[in-house]
């Protein structure tokens, strides 16, 4: 399973008291896996660092608002993602979602359990970019940070129920396109 | 072989150093932050300032100034209503009047025409005069 379960007591009370060394252990956890989440849903490096850059900021400003400092990964992550939907808006108009569940397959083995080859690796993130950029959001939150159903709900500001369905057609569809082209 | 979320990362390892970079910046622009506050708490405000300057080192002279007041309030709440000069129910003496006694000596007063009526005396008997003569 992910070592992100065993992960040390972060410093979010020291941070509340405006310490910069925490702040800084804080970002030296998150920054590479808020980086993947971002830069792998807008596809471009200036603009997710960009991203990240204002995600900090704002986790400065507002981290009065965490009432509850377990939920620190899950908070800042959603800032991170309220920014990536402000850079898609920007980008293009809202285009209606289309959640397919009736075509699904059954569920299998759990996907953060795959292992990848090397020569695969190149070929396992062109599916993952095959997909929605919805069905992307959720299952990049579930392989990077482990996030729950629930966390990635607040994550994404959708209810729970559209969260499964979104990760259960996205594990699926992505284990339909690894058996296809392995064919 | 790797998880996903290697790969995830791995993928992305070149970046590492422009995000160490972006990381200090952040935490260097909070430190400056802090210390801004810092210096802001430790500037004393005007209203310290005057308690420091003013009040405090003449403490006991605010105390007996203060302590005289409340006496003199509690002299002046506690004292019988003194009885005022002027009877305010009294008639208001005629303005003419009153402008004779302030300037005696002045021309237009000269001019004013006395509001009360010079009256000779009568006689003090309601019998004819031939008749007290007689």
């Amino acid at each position: 399973m992910l070592a992100l379960e065993s992960q040390p007591q972060l410093p979010i009370a020291e941070a509340r008291a405006g310490e910069s060394e925490a702040w800084n252990a804080l970002f030296a956890r998150y920054q590479m896996p808020l980086y993947v989440y971002v830069v792998e849903l807008v596809h471009n490096e200036q603009t997710a660092l960009d991203i990240v850059q204002e995600t900090f900021i704002n986790a400065v400003r507002y981290l009065d608002r965490l009432q509850d400092d377990a939920k620190f990964g899950s908070w800042l992550f959603s800032i991170a993602h309220q920014k990536v939907i402000q850079h898609w808006r920007k980008r293009r108009p809202a285009e209606p979602f289309d959640d397919k569940i009736a075509e699904l397959p059954g569920e299998e083995s759990d996907p953060r359990d795959w292992l990848i080859q090397k020569e695969q690796e190149e070929e396992f993130m062109s599916l993952i970019n095959r997909l929605s950029e919805e069905h992307r959001s959720v299952l990049l939150l579930h392989f990077l940070e482990d996030f729950s159903l629930d966390q990635i709900a607040e994550i994404t500001e959708t209810a729970i129920g559209t969260v499964k369905s979104r990760m259960h057609y996205a594990k699926n569809a992505l284990r339909k396109l690894m058996r296809k082209d392995r064919l | 072989m790797k998880t996903v979320r290697e790969l995830l990362l791995n993928r992305h390892r070149s970046i590492q150093p422009k995000l160490d970079a972006l990381r200090a910046k952040t935490t260097s622009e909070l430190r400056v932050g802090a210390s801004d506050m810092e210096i802001a708490h430790a500037k004393p405000s005007l209203r310290l300032r005057i308690w420091q300057e003013l009040i405090l080192p003449a403490r006991r002279l605010w105390v007996g100034v203060a302590a005289a007041w409340c006496v003199i309030a509690f002299l002046h709440v506690s004292a019988p209503s003194a009885k005022p000069l002027l009877n305010a129910e009294a008639p208001r003496p005629p303005l003419e009047m009153i402008t004779v006694f302030q300037y005696p000596d002045s021309a237009a007063v000269a001019e004013l025409k006395p509001v009360w009526k010079e009256r000779t005396p009568g006689p003090r008997s309601d019998r004819p005069a031939q008749e007290l003569r007689s």
